[in-house]
């Protein structure tokens, strides 16, 4: 009887692990449609009552699937946060012949409540060792949007530009889910000139740009500026200042750097990733 | 976590339809030539059981749940 109650234990716990950020498996699959995963889980004892990362349980995503299979397209409700009056700022025309052409950030486009979401997030995470010389005076926290929530936070961001502005920002808008937080809390933290690597997705898609969403104000310094070269010295293309709930995105290949952060803008604070 | 975990994890648990064998054949391999999938949790804090979930890799995920890897990870 003892044996067989330890292996129910663990079988519920492996069905009830959570990811960083607070994801379950249960959550997870049911975000993506997984249906038959789910009754795997809840069958090896899963709680599939619990919350996810979005503060949603399973059963909401199931609804919502099944909604969509149910309603004509005009009719399937947005789950998407409606951005409240975004803005597209063009940096670099997209008829440049730069590898930064197109490059752009929003404002407005993802709203306070979505930031205070990502700022409660960020504070679950633990925080990466510093690995690399090359990371500069930053630490980063990992985050996988296994359930989708930041991601089309950031696609109705850019869609809701697109629309308003009738620009086309340089990307689809829509995210990896594999992001990182980046947070500079010390004087003189930024990074040399650079330019950054592509993921590729398992559908054998490769991201196009870098988006960066600032959750925290910098009076002064901690800009990204885009540079005409990598080698300097190089013209400054453009330089963003942090603003919390600025989107900036840019072609991977555009060289760009982060000035540096000085005591009157600390903590700077900002979730990166790629985009399709 | 060494990053030959890291492929072991994403082999196993995630990347199962890129290759010729079933995820099954893998996972029983891994674990057959000793590797500790349980314990194993790539940056993002997922492990085997949460990759094969997300993925929707159900004969992945019934073959670990039925191993009842080490509950050591569970918060």
């Amino acid at each position: 009887m003892a044996i067989f109650m330890a292996c129910s234990y663990v079988l519920v716990c492996l069905a009830d692990t959570r990811s960083h950020g607070g994801s379950t498996a249960a959550c997870a699959a049911a975000a993506r449609g997984h249906t038959k995963v789910l009754a795997l889980l809840a069958e090896a004892g899963a709680d599939v009552g619990a919350l996810g990362s979005a503060r949603l349980a399973p059963v909401e995503y199931v609804l919502r699937h099944a909604l969509a299979t149910i309603l004509q397209p005009g009719q399937v409700p947005s789950w998407q946060p409606v951005p409240p009056e975004p803005r597209l700022v063009r940096l670099v025309p997209p008829s440049s012949l730069h590898a930064g052409a197109g490059a752009c950030y929003i404002d407005g486009g993802v709203s306070e409540s979505v930031c205070v979401a990502l700022d409660e997030l960020y504070s679950s995470l633990p925080m990466a060792a510093r690995a690399r010389c090359s990371q500069g005076l930053n630490d980063r926290s990992y985050y996988c949007d296994a359930e989708g929530w930041v991601v089309n936070a950031l696609r109705a961001a850019v869609l809701g530009a697109a629309r308003v502005s009738g620009e086309s920002p340089p990307c689809e808008g829509e995210a990896m889910v594999q992001m990182r937080y980046l947070l500079y809390a010390e004087a003189g933290g930024g990074l040399p000139p650079h330019v950054d690597l592509s993921r590729t997705r398992r559908d054998g898609r490769t991201s196009k740009c870098t988006f960066i969403l600032y959750l925290t104000d910098c009076t002064v310094g901690g800009e990204t500026v885009l540079l005409q070269r990598l080698a300097q010295p190089s013209r400054v293309l453009a330089a963003v200042t942090p603003r919390r709930g600025r989107l900036l995105i840019f072609p991977h290949l555009c060289p760009h750097l982060a000035r540096e952060v000085v005591a009157e803008g600390l903590p700077k604070l900002l979730l990166r990733g790629e985009m399709l | 976590m060494c990053s030959l975990r890291r492929v072991t994890l994403s082999l196993a648990a995630a990347s199962a339809h890129h290759g010729t064998l079933s995820p099954q054949v893998r996972l029983e391999a891994l674990i057959g030539v000793g590797f500790d999938l349980s314990g194993a949790l790539d940056e993002y804090g997922q492990n085997a059981v949460f990759l094969s979930a997300a993925y929707g890799h159900s004969a992945a995920l019934r073959l670990l749940l039925r191993l009842g890897l080490s509950a050591g990870e569970c918060r």
